[in-house]
Order: C-alpha cells, then structure tokens, then sequence
C-alpha cells in the first residue's frame, strides 16, 4: 500500500479527523461534572430551584448554600427542606450556567427538624420600604430616605466574595448600569446606585472606598451617584429579611444569594430579582419606574412619608405615650392637628414648631 | 500494514499529547499551590467570566516578565501581598488564604508556565 494512493489517502485522512474529534472532545468539553452532597435548605417550584448547602466542591463550588437550578421539575416536587441528597453539578465552561442533574434523596429523616427559612416579612411589589440607615465609603450616615424621588436599584455583596458568577458579577453588572446612566445626564441626576456589604466586619469604610473605585475606574465622582454601604449586624439582618437576602458566614466565607431591589421613586418596591436578569433589563427597569412615576413633588413628599412618617402614622405603636394620629385626610379637616387652619404652609410650618413628640418632624 | 501501525500510534500519540499538558515533576510544596490555584484562582485567571468589569490576567509564565500585568515587580513578595490583601476587582483572600497558602501559589505560579 501507498499512501499515495487515493483510496488509502481517505483513509488515513478520516483515521486523523476521528482522532482529532476525540481529541476535541477530551481535551475541551465545555461541560464539567461534579459530584455534591448537601441538605436542601428550601426549594422553588416555580422556577425549579433548590437552595442546597454543601461543602466545598473543588473546582465547582465553594462550601455554601447556594440556589440550583434543576432539569426536572418532578424532582423539584418531591425534594423537602431537610433532606440530604446526594447529585452531579454541571457547569458549562463557555456560558458560565451551572445546573444539577440526577438529585437523589439520601435521608429524608431531617424533613421535620427543617427551618423555615428566614424570611419572616419579605417586601413585595408596592410596598413601603422602611427607612434604613447605613455608614457609606465615605464614613458618613445615609439613609434610603436621601434617595426619595429617584429610583435606588440595591444589592448586596461583600467584597472578598471570589466567586466570579457572584459578588464581581454584581458589581461589574451595576459598573455597567453606571456607565450607560452617566451617558444620559437627565437620567444620571434622578437615578442613584446602592451597593450594601453584609460583612460590616470587614467591610469597613476605606474596604469599601477601595473595592468602589476599583469599579468606577478609580473616578471618586462616581460616588455621587453610587454609594457602597454597610450597617451593623443587627440592623443588616433586619435588612436581608425585607429583601430576601440570605447569607451565612461559614470558614470565614459568606454563603450568600443574590438580590436585586428597585425602589421607586415613590418610595415602595418596584421590582426584585434573585435570579436571571441581564444588566439592561436592570437599567430598562430603573428606566421605566422613573419615567411612569413622573417627577412631581407629591411622589417625592410620597417617599418621604413612606420613610419618616409612616411606622409611626400608619403602624402606631401602643407603647407610645401619645398616639401619633392618622395623617389621612389632614387638610380635609377644618382645623389641622396643632389646632391651626389647614392652610398647608402656614399648617406644616406649625406642625414641626409644635409637634413635639414627633422627633422626626421636630429635626427637620 | 507496517506503516498503517505506525500511522495509527503516531495518532494516539498525538491524542495524549492534546488531551493531557506534559507536566514537569513538582515538589509537594508546589503540588500544594497547585491545588490552592485549581480551588481559587483558576476560575478567574485561566476562563474568566465574560461579564467581568476587568478581564483578570492569564497567570501563565507570570514570572518570566519583570513586571506584573498592573505594573507592579514581579516578586513573590508582590504576588503574596496581591494575594491577600486583593488588587482592584481582584478580592482580598485575607481570612481565607493562609501567608503559608500564599508561599505555595507562589511556589506553583513559579512552575505555571
């Protein structure tokens, strides 16, 4: 035989394509499986996710609990909180997604003793968002109530996070949002960008100022219009569970979801998000609430109401030695509450010089 | 028929060499960074995710230039202050990478060529 010939020539030639294509598909699968082993900590059947903690996976995942999504969603059906199942992790190399495959329940005895996860009071669309304070990059007090009449779009991350698909991500995605909304100077002022770190230990001020500029391209300006925060455990737990955070400190690492929070301009929820979303649909969105919602003074009073005087007027506590009264319908009385004509200024005016108990009004 | 053997180790030969990086013999304390650069920076460093506000550099042959890619010396000293205490978007691994840890990346980047 000779190679020569062309007979033998196909040969050998489709010999070498097979190889190279084996070759191919040993050296560069874009689809890597991993084993993992973890407890169900709660599950979503309509969007077929389980949140699993489990232990460090190398390669894949670092220990945490984490949302999976899950081809099946008959699995999804069966899975309880508590169980412990054993599954393969898939994670696809080239679009960066990550799914499990062939979930198995391994012990179910755990299903009784299971937590209901911490979310005693989540906000949903429409809802007031309490006021909260937080210490910014700069060392200086914000609270959500300097953002009325802008629409806020928050998350939260904490700055040693390595996990690519999580915190960077997050971060890079609201760089970009930042970018795109300086173009637009109109959008730019009535928009702000609100970053809160869920590890105040570390997190300081200065971590913060740092890890900041490193997505603003070292531009302090950018500040103005995105602010990286933190607060104090306590309140930062209170935090997580009006906005569905979840987050756990393990290893001297956080175990964390991912959340996104649009406030109106109005001051309530406009939009969540805690899983597939793309930065333009985030900027569309702030968009959107800003240009329906309009711009008067009536929907910035309305967020300042909804921050400052609302848990007092609208949610009285009984403990309080006098009652705060409902501010509904204020000037349809004939006298205001401090007795004087509801001419509005002139009322208003008369109300913060003589309504002592309220300690808002009184330092304004 | 000869030939047509010989063809066909050349291939298989070939297919070992694309499916598996000749590896030069590594001592246990690079083997060490060798896993700690599989856990925690490969990810990053060798597929980075395309949404990334900067790209994180290749670390291969991180040694052979003088200088790092942000401009930095390329020392050990350098590369192990990086590691911990983090360097623009790049995260701090303070608190979970070790000084030890730290020497052993090192010692492995040395080797990544």
């Amino acid at each position: 035989m000779h190679l020569e010939e062309p007979r033998v020539r196909s040969k050998v030639l489709g010999t070498l394509g097979f190889v190279l294509f084996l070759a191919a598909s040993v050296g560069c699968a874009s689809t890597k499986k991993y084993p993992l082993q973890g407890e169900i900590v709660s599950k979503n059947v309509a969007t077929n996710e389980i949140t699993v903690k489990h232990g460090d996976i190398p390669g894949f995942m670092p220990a945490m609990a984490m949302p999976y999504h899950v081809q099946d969603p008959a699995v999804v059906q069966e899975l309880q909180p508590g169980d412990k199942i054993a599954a393969e992790g898939f994670v696809n190399k080239d679009t960066k997604e990550y799914w499990l495959e062939d979930v198995r329940i391994t012990d179910e005895s755990g299903r009784s003793q299971a937590k209901t996860p911490v979310a005693p009071h989540m906000l949903i669309p429409g809802e007031r968002v309490p006021n909260m304070a937080f210490v910014n990059q700069d060392g200086r007090t914000i609270h959500l109530s300097d953002f009325a009449g802008k629409a806020l779009l928050v998350t939260f991350i904490y700055t040693r996070c390595p996990m690519p698909n999580f915190c960077p991500r997050l971060s890079s995605q609201f760089a970009k949002i930042h970018d795109e909304l300086k173009k637009n100077p109109g959008d730019y002022s009535k928009t702000h960008l609100l970053t809160i770190s869920f590890d105040p230990k570390y997190d300081t001020p200065p971590v913060l100022r740092k890890y900041g500029l490193a997505y603003l391209d070292d531009d302090a300006n950018g500040f103005s219009q995105w602010d990286f925060a933190s607060t104090n455990p306590a309140d930062m737990a209170r935090i997580a569970q009006a906005f569905g955070l979840q987050y756990q400190e393990e290893d001297n690492q956080i175990s964390h979801t991912m959340n996104i929070v649009l406030i109106g301009p109005d001051g309530t929820v406009a939009k969540l998000w805690s899983t597939d979303w793309t930065w333009t649909e985030l900027m569309e969105s702030m968009q959107q609430t800003l240009h329906s919602s309009g711009q008067s003074s009536e929907i910035h009073g309305r967020a300042l109401y909804g921050y400052l005087c609302a848990s007092c007027h609208e949610f009285v506590n009984p403990d309080l030695r006098k009652e705060p009264p409902k501010l509904h319908g204020l000037f349809l009385a004939r006298t205001c509450l401090a007795g004087h004509p509801p001419l509005m200024n002139r009322c208003t005016t008369r109300l913060l010089r003589d309504c002592g108990p309220c300690p808002l009004l009184t330092s304004l | 028929m000869v030939r047509w053997g010989k063809l066909m180790a050349g291939s298989f030969l070939l297919l070992s060499l694309m499916a598996c990086s000749p590896s030069e013999k590594l001592t246990n304390t690079e083997i060490q960074g060798q896993w700690l650069y599989d856990d925690h920076c490969a990810e990053c460093h060798e597929n980075p995710h395309p949404e990334l506000r900067k790209q994180p550099p290749n670390l291969h042959g991180l040694f052979l230039a003088k200088a790092l890619p942000s401009g930095a010396p390329a020392t050990d000293e350098q590369v192990s202050k990086t590691i911990i205490e983090g360097r623009g978007t790049m995260p701090a691994f303070d608190k979970r990478l070790r000084e030890a840890d730290a020497r052993e990346l090192v010692a492995y980047l040395h080797k990544l060529k």
